[in-house]
């Protein structure tokens, strides 16, 4: 294989079996990598920072009347002769996030580059946000789940609902999804526009909130072809071939962006964001991102759509 | 055949391929190369592009034109070129004679000639003509009716040029037979340079043959060979004749002189005048030699013409001297035989006599086969004495007496002419007559051209009766007429008499320079009878000589074909050179004649193609058949694909340059791997590791093992200069710096003694490493393993070994160590330079382990007294635990770098000692128990 050739790696088309050998092997490692892409991002991260109901202690605060007496804290009030005090704990709500990630050959896509796979990619980032939710309490699943779980296993939960998935599984259409979760999607979107934008209009009427992560390969990115060169794809049998390939490349960067605008017009919303993570770039960049989005206190959710506008290039 | 170029095709037809090159050329031009394929996810977003730049991209030009040159590569190595070509054609139908001159004139250019013809019955194959092959030196014995052209050319293998002149006009009457069979459809004739004049004949009768038919005649453009006709020994030198064909020949070249071992005697230059043709050459070559040189030949001239072999008739010959009494052996200086002696060695090998009796003498004479016997004054000859001398002059010797006092006394039959009683002085007291000059030589005799000495007076001589025939028989005679020499015919040899004494009692002509030209020209006459053969003698009693060795076309010596008769020994110097009897020598090995291809009478001379006719086409020998193109061609259209397919890898971005830089390489490798097979070869230089050997070997260098452990490395290098200086000051032995080895990497066998210190600590030695000690130790080298604790070890047992003895244990593990002993009081290392006991180091106590002296290595061994051992050979390691580096080491200024343990006094004094005495025994080996043997040798010699 030569290398300044972009190449495929592992397998699109009819191969289902291969394809979900070549899944369920590339999970456990995925899984391993995204604990540690998680932790590093964890660092930073400090719960609610509001009083509810919750496990970790938040503050003690005097004792007002007509509470419960159940409520006071009597250990700490012993050490005060006149208060009372209660023990309020930091609020945690579990928050809901439904992950997807694309499955389809496109994504199975890995030029020189790169070291991994656009799936694989994806599922890392799937995989790392799935561990920072899940330590932090949220709910999470997979599209098409019927309950989302609360679990510090929900990794590999995550982990074998994938590999019981039927290969080239299209999104399922998320009957789960209700107000006020979130929605993430890690896909290259190179599918017809039309599709997707239905599913957001939904998404968009439920009132969740979706964020749209365009896992791309650099190749795609920047076209580097030269000369004769015969492009073909990997999910239909068309081919396409340039004569000389660098004449190519303006117009399909301005493609490209034309198709990026119309992504993030389809997913203009108040909270939604639309991404471009490149496979070359480092995952926790991007995690770090989306988890600033995520963990973003509704109000200034209900701000506007700022994060789109910074944060369209991590 | 193209006209201005030596280029043929054997398939024409094929070239039309090349039409088609402007085709292909259009093909190329519209296919475009076959674009890179890569997989692109977003080709949706490329699809909706519009198409731009749908113009097919075209090949590049020099592809295109690399393209079509392979295809006419290709088109051309299918036509099947060949490089320069058979240029004679073959012109008429029916059979084909192919008639070839295989005479010695062929010889030098035959593998041309044989190329030649075996061209044209190749074009005789393929055009399937029946052929007749016709060497003409072979005679007409052969068949002659048509066969096909490939037993023609199995026929052609065993023609070969023969060392006579065809006869050719022998072979005329069986040609016309065979053309009455089978008229020929077409002539070639491969025709040789020269000849000897005889080809009118058969020139003319080939072209009456050959009536309407196509006649080729080929001539080579090489010159004939040069004849040797004539080799000649006049006494002081050999003196050779050189005949040449026409003045265009050669004229400068070089005559050799080989004896029967084909050993080169001498060699000499020669050259014709401008325009002469014959051409003459002397050799100065030493007596000694003369009688062996066997052959002259022209130096390289492959042809017999230029070979001339010599028979013992050319030799020099053996004379016999016979004396008459006892008393000349009392003066030998004045005795006969000595003034004859004297003449006679310069060119005759001079034979003593057997016996005192004349009769025993002659006869044994006789029979060893002496060309001359001379009979100095020997008086009456008995019959049988007679007779024996009768038939040796009948085999052709010489018998050359000398008159004297008995023979002047004495009746004697064996006289060439009758002479009278007694003896004339000339000048006498009770003569008148002045001693007598010297006459002239008669005109008839051998001595005609030898200058005629004015000096030489005769006093006395014998007279001859005066006879009707005297003067016929008379070779040399006085002023006044008196015949001196007188000589007679006997059978094949001749009677001479002198008729004064050999010595100069009666004349001072034995000691004139006339004499031994006289006496050599008389001995040359005779020729030694052969010796008695056992083939069948004729009827006349001549003797049947078989061939020996005869000679190729090539001049060389080879055995005698069964075709080739034997010659009578009285023919031999009638015979010429021809089929039946071809040059080369006739006899038995101790006796033989030579038959010579020329002698000064053989005619010479070109050969004239003129009678042959003007319905001749003449063509040229040529020497190579063409080479063929087709390989030549189809490897280069391999190269070109080759380049094609990465200029392809290359077009579409399949090969980067760095994966392109090997396959160029390993391709131009390739190309010029084939191309230039004969690479010139590597100048030798001297590699810096020669150097390093050299540096080595310039100085006896005592060597050590390094440890890696700096410490002991220093003080092992320190302690061996010490022992360097030490051994300077004392002995002999000025070793150079201490070499501090690897054994793992560095030559060993440089060194005599290595020094090893084991270090316990540092790595163990692999087994490789071992193993080139134990080869270093097996091809003669010594090792000194100091394990360097005594200080340390437990004195005891194995149970109780230090770390340093178990890591020697180890080394030695893989090893195959004789059997060891401490050192015994009789080994010649306690004797080597110093008288020692013990072998002190640092410390002191440890026994130094040699080699056991087993019984087998002393068979003297017996337990009586010897003061040393006989230590045949060195022990191939020494093994202590004294520490003798410690002991030895010190620095620049001379202080010792370590304390004694325990520092007795004597003890630094006597590790040196010990030092000298192991280095001593390991140059020196046993040399020193023989040196305490001397006492004992010198008394068994008995002094």
């Amino acid at each position: 294989m030569d290398e300044t050739a972009p190449a495929l790696i592992g397998s699109f088309g009819p191969q289902d079996l291969a394809g979900a050998r070549t899944l369920a092997a590339a999970l456990p490692d995925l899984m391993v990598d995204a604990r540690q892409v998680a932790s590093t991002v964890t660092a930073g991260w400090h719960g609610r920072r509001r009083p509810g109901v919750g496990e970790d202690f938040w503050q003690f605060r005097p004792f007002l009347s007509g509470e419960a007496m159940r409520m006071v804290d009597w250990r700490r009030s012993a050490r005060d002769d006149t208060t009372l005090y209660v023990r309020e704990r930091e609020l945690e709500n579990a928050h809901t996030v439904w992950l997807w990630t694309d499955l389809s050959p496109s994504m199975q896509f890995r030029s020189a580059y790169s070291g991994e796979t656009k799936r694989d990619r994806g599922l890392l980032l799937m995989f790392a946000l799935c561990e920072l939710l899940a330590r932090a309490g949220e709910r999470v699943g997979l599209i098409g789940e019927r309950l989302p779980v609360a679990s510090r296993h929900a990794v590999e939960r995550l982990a074998q609902r994938l590999v019981t998935l039927p290969q080239d599984a299209a999104r399922p259409a998320g009957d789960s999804i209700r107000r006020w979760h979130d929605v993430v999607i890690f896909s290259d979107f190179l599918a017809p526009i039309a599709e997707l934008e239905a599913d957001l209009d939904r998404l968009r009427a439920i009132g969740a909130r979706v964020h749209l992560i365009q896992v791309f390969d650099p190749v795609e990115e920047t076209f580097p072809f030269e000369g004769r060169t015969e492009f073909r794809a990997p999910e239909f049998r068309e081919r396409l071939t340039a004569g000389r390939a660098e004449a190519w490349r303006q117009d399909y960067l301005d493609r490209l962006a034309a198709h990026r605008t119309e992504l993030r017009e389809v997913a203009r919303a108040p909270g939604w964001s639309f991404i471009v993570h490149r496979t070359d770039r480092s995952a926790a960049e991007l995690l770090l991102s989306l988890h600033g989005r995520l963990s973003a206190a509704p109000a200034a959710l209900a701000g506007g759509d700022q994060p789109d506008r910074e944060g369209d290039r991590p | 055949m193209i006209a201005w170029l030596p280029l043929a095709f054997s398939a024409p037809w094929a070239l039309l391929g090349l039409a088609a090159l402007p085709a292909i050329w259009w093909l190329l031009r519209v296919t475009p190369p076959r674009p890179s394929t890569v997989v692109f996810p977003p080709l949706r977003l490329l699809l909706d592009i519009r198409r731009i730049d749908e113009t097919p991209s075209r090949m590049p030009w020099w592809l295109v034109l690399l393209r079509l040159l392979i295809a006419a590569l290709i088109i051309l190595a299918m036509a099947g070129p060949i490089w320069r070509p058979n240029p004679i054609a073959l012109t008429g139908t029916g059979p084909l004679w192919l008639v070839i001159d295989n005479g010695f004139a062929a010889a030098p250019d035959w593998d041309a000639r044989k190329t030649t013809a075996e061209t044209i019955l190749e074009a005789a194959d393929a055009a399937d003509r029946p052929v007749v092959l016709i060497a003409t030196a072979d005679g007409p014995q052969k068949d002659f009716t048509a066969a096909t052209a490939a037993t023609a050319l199995r026929k052609l293998e065993a023609v070969a040029p023969r060392a006579w002149f065809p006869d050719r006009s022998e072979l005329l009457p069986a040609l016309g037979e065979a053309a009455a069979v089978r008229a020929p459809g077409e002539i070639a004739y491969v025709a040789e340079p020269a000849g000897n004049g005889s080809a009118q004949a058969w020139f003319s009768g080939l072209s009456h043959l050959a009536g309407q038919i196509p006649l080729l005649v080929i001539d080579g453009t090489r010159p004939a060979p040069l004849a040797l006709i004539r080799v000649v020994q006049d006494g002081t030198g050999v003196a050779a004749s050189l005949r040449r064909v026409s003045v265009s020949s050669l004229s400068t070249g070089a005559l050799r002189l080989l004896d029967r071992k084909g050993r080169v005697l001498d060699e000499k230059g020669f050259s014709f005048a401008p325009g002469a043709l014959d051409a003459t050459t002397r050799f100065d070559i030493p007596l000694e030699l003369k009688n062996d040189v066997a052959r002259a030949e022209i130096a390289g001239q492959s042809s017999a013409s230029g070979v001339q072999l010599l028979d013992e008739s050319w030799r020099r010959r053996t004379v016999g001297i016979l004396t008459g009494a006892n008393f000349d052996r009392i003066q030998p200086l004045i005795a006969p035989d000595y003034f004859l002696s004297k003449a006679l060695q310069p060119f005759a090998d001079v034979r003593p006599a057997a016996t005192q009796s004349v009769a025993d003498a002659i006869k044994a004479y006789v029979d060893e086969g002496v060309a001359a016997l001379v009979l100095a004054d020997v008086g009456k000859l008995t019959d049988a004495e007679v007779a024996v001398a009768n038939s040796f002059m009948t085999d052709g010797g010489v018998l050359i007496r000398f008159s004297g006092p008995r023979l002047a006394a004495a009746d004697d039959p064996l006289v060439p002419v009758p002479l009278r009683r007694g003896d004339r002085i000339l000048g006498g007291s009770l003569s008148w007559e002045k001693p007598q000059h010297l006459g002239p030589f008669a005109e008839s005799g051998p001595f005609f051209d030898v200058p005629v000495p004015d000096d030489v007076t005769v006093d006395r001589q014998v007279l001859a009766e005066p006879s009707l025939d005297l003067n016929e028989h008379t070779w040399a005679s006085l002023a006044d007429g008196t015949p001196l020499v007188t000589a007679r015919r006997v059978g094949a040899g001749w009677l001479v008499l002198f008729h004064v004494t050999a010595d100069t009692r009666w004349s001072n002509l034995p000691i004139s320079g006339a004499f031994v030209d006289m006496l050599r020209r008389a001995v040359a006459l005779g020729h030694g009878k052969a010796a008695p053969t056992n083939t069948a003698t004729k009827p006349q009693g001549e003797t049947l000589l078989p061939p020996l060795t005869v000679l190729d076309g090539y001049g060389r010596l080879g055995p005698a074909p069964s075709a080739v008769h034997g010659l009578a020994s009285g023919s031999v110097d009638k015979t010429r050179a021809s089929r039946q009897t071809p040059p080369g020598l006739y006899g038995s090995d101790d006796s033989f004649r030579a038959v010579n291809l020329f002698t000064p009478e053989t005619p010479y001379v070109p050969l004239d193609l003129g009678p042959i006719g003007a319905n001749v086409r003449t063509g040229q020998l040529w020497t190579d058949s063409g080479a063929a193109l087709t390989p030549g061609l189809l490897a280069a259209a391999f190269f070109a694909l080759l380049v094609d397919g990465l200029l392809i890898l290359w077009l579409t971005g399949r090969l980067s340059r760095r994966r392109a830089a090997p396959v160029v390489t390993a391709l131009a490798l390739l190309f010029f791997g084939l191309a230039s097979p004969f690479a010139p070869p590597a100048q030798a230089e001297m590699a810096p590791a020669d150097q390093a050997i050299i540096e080595a070997l310039a100085k006896t260098r005592l060597a050590y093992v390094k440890t890696g452990d700096t410490t002991i490395d220093e003080t092992t290098r320190a302690g061996l200069w010490a022992l360097s200086q030490y051994l300077a000051s004392r002995s002999s032995l000025e070793p150079g710096e201490p070499a501090a080895v690897d054994p793992a990497r560095d030559d060993l066998s440089l060194y005599p003694l290595l020094y090893w210190p084991i270090d316990a600590t540092s790595a163990a030695p692999s087994t490789d490493t071992m193993a080139r000690v134990e080869a270093f130790m097996k091809s003669g080298g010594t090792v000194l393993f100091d394990t360097r604790d005594q200080m340390t070890a437990l004195p005891g047992g194995a149970g109780a070994a230090s770390p340093e003895q178990l890591r020697l244990r180890d080394m030695l593990s893989s090893m195959d160590i004789p059997p060891l002993e401490p050192v015994p009081a009789d080994h010649v290392l306690t004797k080597s330079f110093y008288l020692l006991n013990n072998f002190p180091g640092r410390y002191d106590g440890s026994p130094l382990w040699v080699e056991a002296s087993t019984a087998e290595d002393d068979p003297m061994a017996d337990g009586s007294a010897r003061p040393v051992r006989s230590g045949d050979g060195v022990s191939p390691l020494i093994i202590t635990g004294n520490d003798f580096a410690g002991g030895w080491a010190a620095d620049e200024n001379g202080s010792f770098l370590y304390p004694l343990v325990p520092g007795t006094a004597m003890q630094r004094d006597y590790a040196f000692r010990a030092g000298v005495n192991i280095v001593m025994y390991v140059l020196t080996g046993n040399y020193k128990s023989d040196q305490v043997h001397i006492p004992a040798l010198l008394e068994r010699l008995g002094q």
